[in-house]
């Protein structure tokens, strides 16, 4: 039995984008009618928000805030309040994941070829998926290629080496001003889906964000309990359940078939997400590139995982620790996500699936049977 | 001759003697009011020999002497039973002069108060009971990976 449930679903940001508002039950229909409409005009105003995120964030386009910053040769810029909260939410996640995922890295981007927009429908039509083990479990998959630097072509790794560019930016949120060496240029691709389905979920439920400065709250009935919100960004999601609501169901997409779900997840609160090299993928000199850069090597992450779901109080950290274990790989990933005590689920190169003690606190099955279980270790 | 006195004196002592000691013994013999009434509904009444007339009379007598003692002792407890019906009816306790339409018309009211906070409390209990979200109601999202 679906609720009375409204959605909005739009592009934006690089990505789909699916805002979805629950109402609760028991009210009078002239009551849930109208409270539909106001939800749906909440939303209207939600997307408008986020496609100001865009248009101010987005680094292709010349015209954004973010583009206008990186091209000026002034280490000292004003800049509009929502910049300096995004700006500072990228700076902080760096600080978290000690540089491992960091905004400071489009020089590297650029160079392995990331140099325009992988909106959905592009990266489809460009993913040249060749041969690749089966996944285990999954039955006949379909053969598929290694994506990313095979073994041995990619640059050494340097432990001591992480690119550290982003601890010169300083961001002072009282007056919006920007301090960095001029040249240091910013690229938010990495948290800003995150940090805005954070920022949607939490002022459509009126915790957060000031007047005029983003979406409306959602109406809140007198007696009955708020609505259930939910915001899915390209796969990160943040969703804010009332007291009482059950948990919100979420299939995990199996990341050599995306359209299959490999594993279903209550997330009774929080948020989760995913990061994978399969998704935003191009050839580049002959090989296969993606967007996740190790700060250790300057190049496209050459890393034994394909794909990492992390669940954690916020998108932002989520996406963080997501980029962060699939950048270590499946070793030391595995390793930094169960020192901090992260429930996830992690997928190897030869499709094996993983998962880390702490997600056997949430409910959950897999379509596929996980080739190592960490909680029965 | 006084001798003679002496015994005449004794014999009237004596004549009186028998008189009054008659008397005496006859008022003695007779049941008192209380105990009557307990001897008359006493088995024995039925079964022993039968009273004379005047006895009869004498014992009817006694039983109505006993229930007008009853009746004045009770009294003042039947004004009370009184006074209370009259305040709890507001009218003497009498089936005539209550107001029965009335009295129906209230208590018809109360139930009917009482019928309808007990239906908002049964619907108050299962709004409350029923859940704002129940199960399924959440639409599955899609966590697919950028």
């Amino acid at each position: 039995m679906m609720g009375q449930t409204v959605e909005r679903s739009f592009l934006a940001l690089g990505t789909e984008v699916r805002l979805v508002v629950v109402l609760p039950q028991g009210p009078a229909p002239e009551r849930v009618r109208a409270a539909q409409a106001q939800a749906s005009a909440a939303l209207e105003q939600a997307e408008g928000w986020i496609r100001r995120v865009e248009s101010t964030l987005s680094r292709f386009r010349p015209d954004s805030e973010l583009s206008q910053l990186n091209a000026s040769q002034a280490s000292s810029l004003l800049v509009s309040p929502l910049l300096t909260t995004a700006l500072s939410a990228a700076l902080r996640m760096a600080e978290w994941t000690e540089g491992l995922v960091n905004p400071t890295l489009l020089p590297e981007l650029e160079a392995a070829g990331y140099r325009q927009s992988l909106a959905p429908g592009w990266a489809s039509s460009h993913l040249n998926l060749g041969d690749v083990s089966a996944h285990p479990g999954a039955g006949s998959s379909p053969p598929h290629r290694v994506v990313g630097w095979s073994p041995g072509s990619a640059p050494p790794r340097d432990p001591e080496r992480r690119e550290s560019r982003w601890q010169a930016i300083r961001v002072d949120r009282r007056f919006h001003l920007v301090t960095r060496p001029p040249g240091v240029r910013v690229e938010l691709g990495g948290t800003a889906k995150g940090w805005a389905a954070d920022q949607v979920v939490r002022r459509l439920v009126g915790q957060g964000g000031r007047r005029g400065r983003g979406p409306a709250a959602l109406p809140r009935g007198e007696a009955g309990p708020p609505p259930a919100v939910a915001a899915d960004l390209g796969g990160d999601l943040r969703v804010f359940l009332p007291p009482g609501a059950p948990p919100w169901p979420v299939t995990v997409a199996d990341p050599f078939r995306p359209e299959t779900a490999m594993a279903r997840i209550s997330l009774p609160e929080g948020a989760m997400a995913t990061s994978t090299t399969l998704r935003r993928s191009w050839e580049h000199r002959g090989g296969m590139a993606h967007h996740i850069v190790d700060p250790r090597t300057g190049h496209p992450a050459d890393t034994d995982l394909v794909s990492v779901t992390a669940l954690a109080p916020s998108a932002l950290w989520a996406e963080a620790l997501a980029k962060a274990a699939l950048i270590l790989g499946r070793q030391e990933g595995v390793r930094y996500l169960e020192e901090r005590g992260v429930p996830a689920v992690l997928v190897s190169r030869t499709g094996e699936l993983l998962t880390t003690t702490a997600l056997r606190r949430y409910r959950h099955e897999f379509h596929v049977a996980p080739a190592h279980d960490f909680a029965a270790c | 001759m006084v001798k003679k006195w002496t015994a005449l004196v004794r014999f009237g002592l004596s004549v009186l003697g028998v008189v009054v000691g008659t008397a005496l013994l006859g008022t003695m013999s007779r049941p008192t009011p209380e105990q009557t009434v307990g001897q008359a509904t006493a088995p024995s009444a039925l079964t022993g020999p039968r009273l004379g007339e005047a006895e009869s009379e004498s014992l009817y007598a006694a039983v109505d002497r006993s229930e007008a003692t009853l009746s004045g002792a009770y009294s003042g407890e039947w004004d009370d039973h009184d006074r209370y019906h009259d305040d709890e009816y507001g009218g003497d306790d009498d089936d005539d002069d209550y107001d029965w339409d009335e009295l129906w018309e209230r208590e018809d009211d109360d139930w009917d108060d009482r019928w309808e906070h007990e239906e908002d409390h049964e619907r108050e209990e299962a709004l409350r009971l029923r859940p704002a979200f129940p199960a399924g109601s959440l639409p599955t999202l899609r966590s697919r990976g950028s």
